[in-house]
């Protein structure tokens, strides 16, 4: 018998069927690339792992040499770019006015006149884009709050009391919070007795939490480790005019602790993703600003936090030692080309501040996820990088890849850099520069898309791919114009 | 924009299902479809996110890359279709 099909019939339940599965699989694959996490799991990934590879130690990522000597502080090229007449050997044989400059540029000089060289900064006189008056207001209002509170160089520009900074114009700073030994009422004085945690894990969790609340973004527990504390700080007190006085300058006080450090608290502070395209502007100098405030903020609460539990704690942003090893330590991410930290959530757009704290903590283990085989490709920032500053070397190992002054620490495996070379580009430009950041491919924002491409810098074939991909699609296009004039008219 | 997705998706495989009855997918057909719808919504959610973030450029590079991308599967899948001719003898 022949029985016919009638071609325009209704859908039936088995092809309904059909389309149920097929969207569901549709939106199950959406979902599982869906970008945004809970606190809860970020806070358990922090604890747990990412799907990054865990090493014991950063030894057994980078080659340290065991007599590695530590690093001055001193030796910064910011501390430089103020002591070129301090007795210390000077970077720069021929004296690049501009690194000279650099500190008061950036650092004192948001009505765009330098005291010091009579300079007035020719961007704001032509009121360049990223460089308006409206520009240098809000890097003013960021970095107001970090400066009258603290300043990450406090330890470094706070008088001996630890009670005021001067500036040049005359302004006493009332405080440095990172000042440890000032004078502190009552509650948070450390308290007589020792809050006792039943596992070392639990006080990890309890201290992650904490952090979090108190605004970190990132969070990771390193052993102390007297190698990355600084050989010596360099104690550098500014007079009215924001000049050092000669005659209190120390540049090679040693860094003592008056307890036995065990753990480092290592927190991470993202810095804002839309600002920073802007780079190198007053706008993206807000992110960063913002950031140090953060970083102060958010490592005395921890330090308030501790004494409080009983255990003496020291807190620090820039100073006490270096950030990038103790961070990788911590598991917050790898090194990089540029020489920054490069993090799984935010690439290098992260600022880094630390607690030492004799509190005993479940250490985190150091991660990989394919960073420096893909810099060794990549050379976004190299090629971008306004002063030509950084490395161009393939390998770390290659013999062109050599320390190029004091400013570098030495012994380590890693890409040297010239920071004297930058920092002559941060005076050039009145104000910080972090294209290096902008540009790189790491730094995107937590998009399922960006988590996609990413994955692709972890696999060896496509490496190549990655950077181009990069660049056709528009992203890290520093110093544009365009970017910095629209950025006050986007829609928040 | 997932809700978006998952409606377009649905459309997409109705009209598969509509074109079913007037023509006929052979295998090679159907992957690419699948292929292409899966594409297609790839550059749809890749453009809305970068537009989202103010990534113009790479709005504008997603769809034509993904989203030419599956309209070459689409074209390339008409080569392995066939009309169906009225009735079907069982
Ligand atoms: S901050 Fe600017 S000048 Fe310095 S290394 Fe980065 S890109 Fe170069
Ligand atoms: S821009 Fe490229 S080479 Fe430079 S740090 Fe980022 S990934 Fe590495």
């Amino acid at each position: 018998m022949n029985s016919t099909k009638n071609l325009d019939k209704k859908i039936t339940r088995r092809d309904a069927i059909k389309i149920g599965s097929l969207t569901t699989a549709v939106v199950a694959a959406t979902a599982i690339v869906s970008p945004k996490e809970t606190l809860a799991q970020t806070l358990n990934k922090s604890v747990e792992g990412s799907s990054a590879k865990r090493h014991a130690t950063i030894d057994d990522i980078y080659k340290i040499d065991p007599n590695m000597r530590r690093f001055d502080q001193a030796n910064t090229a910011f501390c430089k770019s103020v002591l070129n007449d301090f007795g210390i050997k000077p970077l720069n044989p021929d004296d690049n006015p501009q690194l000279k400059n650099a500190f008061m540029n950036v650092v004192f000089s948001s009505d765009g006149f330098n005291p010091i060289s009579g300079l007035e900064n020719p961007h704001l006189k032509e009121q360049k884009p990223g460089h308006t008056d409206l520009d240098l207001a809000l890097d003013t209002g960021a970095l107001g709050m970090e400066n009258f509170t603290s300043s990450a160089f406090a330890r470094i520009m706070a008088n001996e009391s630890g009670t005021a900074i001067s500036l040049p114009d005359g302004t006493l700073m009332p405080l440095s919070l990172y000042k440890q030994d000032v004078p502190l009422p009552g509650q948070f004085k450390k308290f007589p007795k020792k809050y006792k945690f039943e596992t070392t894990d639990d006080a990890a969790y309890a201290i992650k939490k904490a952090a979090k609340l108190y605004g970190a973004d990132l969070v990771g527990i390193a052993p102390f480790e007297e190698r990355w504390v600084y050989n010596t700080e360099a104690y550098i007190p500014f007079d009215v005019n924001g000049q050092p006085i000669k005659e209190e300058v120390n540049i090679f006080r040693k860094v003592e602790f008056d307890f036995e450090p065990k753990s480092v608290i290592v927190l991470g502070f993202e810095m804002d993703y839309e600002s920073y395209k802007t780079q190198p502007s007053a706008i993206g100098a807000a992110a960063t600003s913002m950031g140090y405030s953060k970083m102060m903020e958010t490592s005395v609460r921890l330090a308030f936090m501790l004494r409080r539990l009983g255990y003496n704690t020291v807190h620090a942003g820039n100073a006490v030692g270096v950030s990038v090893p103790l961070a990788i330590q911590a598991g917050l991410g790898e090194s990089s080309r540029m020489g920054l930290l490069i993090t799984e959530e935010f690439g290098p757009r992260v600022r880094l501040a630390k607690v030492y704290t004799d509190l005993d903590i479940t250490t985190d283990a150091p991660k990989t996820f394919g960073v420096k085989q893909f810099c060794e490709i990549c050379r976004k920032c190299a090629d971008a990088c306004p002063s030509k500053a950084i490395s161009k070397a393939v390998k770390t190992t290659d013999p062109e890849n050599k320390p190029m002054n004091d400013c570098n620490g030495k012994g380590i495996d890693k890409w040297y850099n010239d920071h004297q070379k930058c920092l002559s580009f941060w005076g050039e430009n009145w104000g910080e520069c972090a294209v290096c950041i902008s540009v790189c491919p790491y730094n995107k924002i937590d998009m399922w898309h960006h988590e996609a491409a990413r994955s692709i810098t972890k696999i060896p074939g496509l490496r190549n791919l990655a950077r181009s991909f990069d660049e056709i699609f528009g992203y890290g296009q520093a110093g544009s114009e365009k970017l910095m004039k629209s950025y006050w008219k986007r829609r928040i | 924009m997932f809700f978006l997705l998952g409606f377009l998706s649905c459309l997409a495989v109705i009209q598969i299902l509509k074109l079913k009855k007037k023509y006929t997918f052979k295998l090679p057909a159907r992957l690419l479809i699948v292929v292409g719808i899966c594409l297609l919504v790839f550059a749809v959610a890749w453009t809305i996110s970068s537009l989202i973030e103010f990534e113009n450029q790479a709005a504008g590079v997603g769809m034509l890359f993904f989203g030419g991308s599956s309209l070459v599967c689409f074209s390339i899948a008409t080569r392995f279709t066939t009309k169906k001719t009225g009735e079907v003898q069982k």
